[in-house]
């Protein structure tokens, strides 16, 4: 909810603060050559706006603003146990980007983040660095879409392709870049996953705001297969509404008939989960919103759908995948 | 509710004129959609006056809070928005979000303890701004904080009361405009009908309302199911029968 709709908002990006240790990077320089318009407001670190108290991050959807600096933390991390690690033993994701320009009603940035903003780190350098030392080690795999939608930023700064360059130049690395975005650019390798989030065009409109239409996303699948890419596919998280199970039905069917299954990699299916811990946050950010409105079971500290509802859910697409993709290659939930 | 804080009534004196705020005594001035404080010079009396206000007013966070009023700065004449305090003390800085367009050039500020006698290009400088944050971020989220100087001089010379109500005139349509603000209304809570229907105890009753809203949500009418359920029943005489009750309507909501 913006602040007022009597009240006239800034709009995205109108805003870019910068840290001033990265100021005359060029990385910095090409990003707000994208917004000549915008306020540039300095900043001495970047949680400074970042990890402001008292966040409203609903209201600065609408004018959300640009952080550009340096993350000098953390740069790799473990999954989470809730993740699927589709079999690969040293599973990590990494941020270049936190926040994302699109608005899922159930997405875990809301839970781990204060803001809506967006903090691009234009030290990529660092991050390869930190991720080719692990590589030493061996095979790694890594989620680089995490807590972001690169993809979408891909109009900002193309951190998707320095990525696949990275994969495709450094042994023992695989990169999942997963993605709802409308445009999406393509790097064929085989230690390049391009994972497509896939749901029914209501739960697009109703859920994800901002992202890619299903027809679109079938659009971009087809593309990425043709153009050789190695793709996944997440049926996740599916969404408990009152016609589910038409919505899903009708989307498996537009699925079966579109995509050639025999060169996709691997599928997942899931249903929402949402942390304990945050789920009256996500429900004050999205008060309308059933996916999140939920009477949920807790499980692990996740609010889940009851068992049976979940299988329920995650069948109908299980059964729909029978004898168009093996068993192996489906991680469900 | 917008609230208005300037260090001086001379600041505060045209929005007092034009909207026709009663004065309530201690420099406090209010209509039905505005309360306005004379804070006084400086940052203490701005955080002192600050949190008095709040405390007798109790603010919302849905509420606005405004300071308006002059600064030291070049340009004499141009109102900015603020997008970037420094407390010059502490040497803290504080941003409040950008959420409204007021249609203003924009300039960082720095707030000081003394009146300056000469000023940087591109900065604006007051006595107040960085406190008056500190304090209303604990009451309303930064996006609703806004902060809207006008340059009175670049030297502490020839600034008279006149001359400020004056520079002030022209900012009754931002504090007009912000006057506009959406009044949040409080859905009425229709579970609660069934409080009684139903025995309910405080988790029950939160459950409940819970349901009925995930209900709405899903776009099903909840007095419909639980009218429904409840015409089954001959007699829901006790909080055991109730319970059965709300846990039918759970499955029937999880059930599509
Ligand atoms: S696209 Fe992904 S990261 Fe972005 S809001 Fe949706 S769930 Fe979150």
């Amino acid at each position: 909810m913006n602040l007022s709709d009597a009240l006239p908002n800034f709009k995205p990006f109108e805003h870019i603060y910068v840290e001033d240790k990265v100021k005359d990077l060029p990385d910095t320089k090409a990003i707000l050559a994208n917004f000549p318009n915008a306020v540039v407001i300095p900043i001495k670190h970047y949680k400074d706006v970042f990890n402001r108290p008292r966040q409203d991050s609903s209201a600065q959807v609408g004018s959300r603003a640009l952080i550009l600096g340096s993350n000098e933390g953390q740069r790799l991390f473990k999954g989470a146990p809730v993740c699927q690690d589709f079999g690969y033993d040293n599973f990590m994701y990494t941020a270049s980007v936190q926040g994302c320009i699109y608005n899922c009603d159930y997405c875990f940035l809301k839970g781990m983040y204060a803001t809506s903003n967006i903090a691009m780190f234009v030290n990529f350098d660092d991050y390869a660095r930190d991720v080719k030392e692990e590589c030493v080690k061996g095979p790694l795999y890594l989620c680089v879409s995490y807590d972001t939608d690169l993809q979408g930023l891909s109009g900002i700064i193309d951190y998707c392709g320095r990525w696949a360059e990275l994969a495709v130049s450094t042994p023992n690395l695989t990169i999942e870049i997963r993605t709802k975005a409308a445009n999406v650019s393509f790097v064929p390798n085989p230690s390049v996953i391009y994972a497509f989030s896939v749901s029914p065009d209501e739960m697009v409109s109703k859920f994800e705001h901002g992202t890619a239409s299903f027809n679109r996303r079938v659009e971009n699948i087809k593309s990425a297969i043709n153009a050789g890419c190695q793709v996944r596919l997440c049926f996740d998280p599916m969404i408990y509404t009152r016609e589910w199970r038409i919505h899903y039905s009708h989307m498996m069917d537009v699925m079966l008939k579109e995509i050639d299954f025999s060169k996709i990699k691997d599928v997942s299916v899931g249903t929402v989960r949402i942390s304990s811990e945050y789920i009256k946050k996500f429900r004050k950010a999205a008060p309308g919103s059933c996916a999140v409105q939920f009477p949920f079971d807790k499980e692990d500290g996740y609010c889940v759908y009851p068992l049976d509802l979940r299988s329920e859910m995650t069948g109908l697409i299980c059964e729909r995948l029978k004898g168009v993709i093996s068993d192996d290659r489906i991680y469900c939930e | 509710m917008l609230y208005i804080f300037s260090a001086l009534y001379c600041e505060l004196a045209p929005f007092v004129n034009a909207f026709t705020l009663e004065s309530i005594g201690n420099g406090v001035y209010r209509s039905d959609r505005c309360i306005a404080t004379v804070t006084g010079v400086g940052k203490v009396n701005a955080a002192y006056s600050v949190g008095r206000t709040f405390a007798l007013f109790a603010p919302s966070s849905k509420d606005i809070v405004l300071n308006i009023g002059v600064a030291a700065g070049e340009n004499e004449g141009q109102t900015y928005l603020v997008n970037a305090i420094c407390d010059a003390d502490t040497g803290h800085d504080y941003y409040p979000d950008m959420a409204i367009n007021l249609g203003l050039p924009e300039s960082p500020l720095t707030s000081v303890s003394k009146v300056v006698t000469s000023v940087d290009k591109n900065m604006l400088y007051d006595m107040e701004a960085s406190s008056i944050y500190q304090t209303a971020i604990k009451h309303v989220s930064p996006d609703r904080i806004l902060f809207v100087k006008t340059v009175s001089d670049s030297d502490g010379k020839d600034v008279t009361p006149d001359k400020v109500s004056c520079l002030m005139e022209s900012q009754i349509s931002v504090v007009s405009l912000l006057l506009n603000e959406t009044q949040y209304v409080d859905t009425e809570n229709n579970a609660s009908k069934y409080y009684d229907v139903l025995h309910c105890s405080e988790y029950m009753r939160l459950e409940l309302g819970q349901l009925y809203h995930f209900a709405d949500t899903l776009g099903v009418n909840p007095d419909d199911i639980l009218d429904d359920i409840i015409s089954s029943y001959i007699d829901i005489n006790n909080r055991k029968i109730g319970r059965e009750v709300l846990d039918e309507f759970k499955r029937r909501l999880t059930k599509f």
